[in-house]
């Protein structure tokens, strides 16, 4: 082997390396983004059936002519209408980035050909998909939805 | 004698219709701001006697806000009260540094809201 064989041969090694971090990481960010997105639309479905509650109830406060209930259920309504808008962005935001990791991941696929480390890379990844996606719509994580009361806040003087 | 002015800063026009609501149903009289921007230049352009502001705002938070309304000398001691559904410790704590005078999570309860206005207004 010359010279310039050898320096061709680490450049490939160069070349191979990059290619197996960069799908490394494509692999965790699409993992993560694929949990967030569930976790996502976890919350939506909650927001939304807490919106629907608090309709019901504001209706009800309203056929009584409990104005007080009616002021306290419309902020109640009202902040599960920002918290479901911020949700729809965030989920926006994260399926353009799913979107945006998978086609340079596609085309690494593509790249790769036969080559099994990307196919266990790939393996791999749907592995992790499910893993993170089972708990999410198991309800482990924390719903900052199902945790707001429709009580009153505290009030706090300094 | 006059009723007192309170400025009601919320980019929700739900919640500033119920602020609104409420504390004039207590008999006193409301100006209404969509942000932090909105609130300092109604507050720059006549009296108001208190100060009722959201937190997450576009343009100008009510933290801002009430660092900008503080470094006006007119608003020195003009309360300041932060109506929000931020309730964590840090953010109450950056809400007292910034010269607020008390804190209120959403969603409120009306003759609470009275109340406190009450108290602090006079």
């Amino acid at each position: 082997m010359d010279a310039l064989e050898q320096r061709s041969d680490l450049g490939m090694d160069r070349i191979a390396h990059t290619f197996r971090s960069h799908n490394q990481e494509c692999a965790r960010q699409l993992s993560a983004a694929g949990a967030d997105l569930a976790r996502l639309q976890m919350l939506l479905d909650e927001a939304m059936q807490r919106m629907s509650a608090a309709f019901g109830r504001i209706s009800a406060a309203l056929d009584e002519g409990d104005s007080h209930a009616v002021v306290v259920n419309l902020q109640y309504q009202d902040i599960c209408g920002q918290l479901l808008a911020s949700l729809r962005r965030r989920l926006a935001c994260t399926e353009a980035l799913v979107g945006g990791l998978s086609v340079p991941f596609a085309a690494a696929m593509a790249v790769a050909g036969g080559n099994h480390h990307a196919d266990r890379s790939l393996a791999q990844l749907v592995a992790q998909m499910d893993a993170g996606l089972e708990p999410a719509h198991g309800g482990v994580e924390p719903c900052p939805v199902a945790q707001a009361q429709p009580g009153c806040g505290a009030v706090e003087l300094f | 004698m006059a009723a007192m002015t309170i400025l009601a800063v919320d980019d929700s026009a739900s919640m500033r219709g119920m602020v609104s609501f409420t504390l004039k149903g207590a008999g006193y009289q409301v100006l209404e701001a969509v942000d932090g921007q909105d609130g300092l230049d109604k507050a720059r352009g006549r009296r108001v006697d208190l100060v009722l502001t959201d937190q997450n705002m576009p343009r100008m938070d009510g933290l801002t806000l009430i660092r900008s309304l503080r470094d006006t000398p007119e608003y020195k001691s003009v309360p300041i009260l932060m109506l929000t559904t931020e309730s964590s410790p840090e953010m109450k704590a950056k809400g007292k540094a910034a010269g607020a005078t008390g804190w209120l999570v959403k969603p409120f309860d009306p003759k609470q809201l009275v109340a406190v206005v009450r108290k602090v207004a006079g």
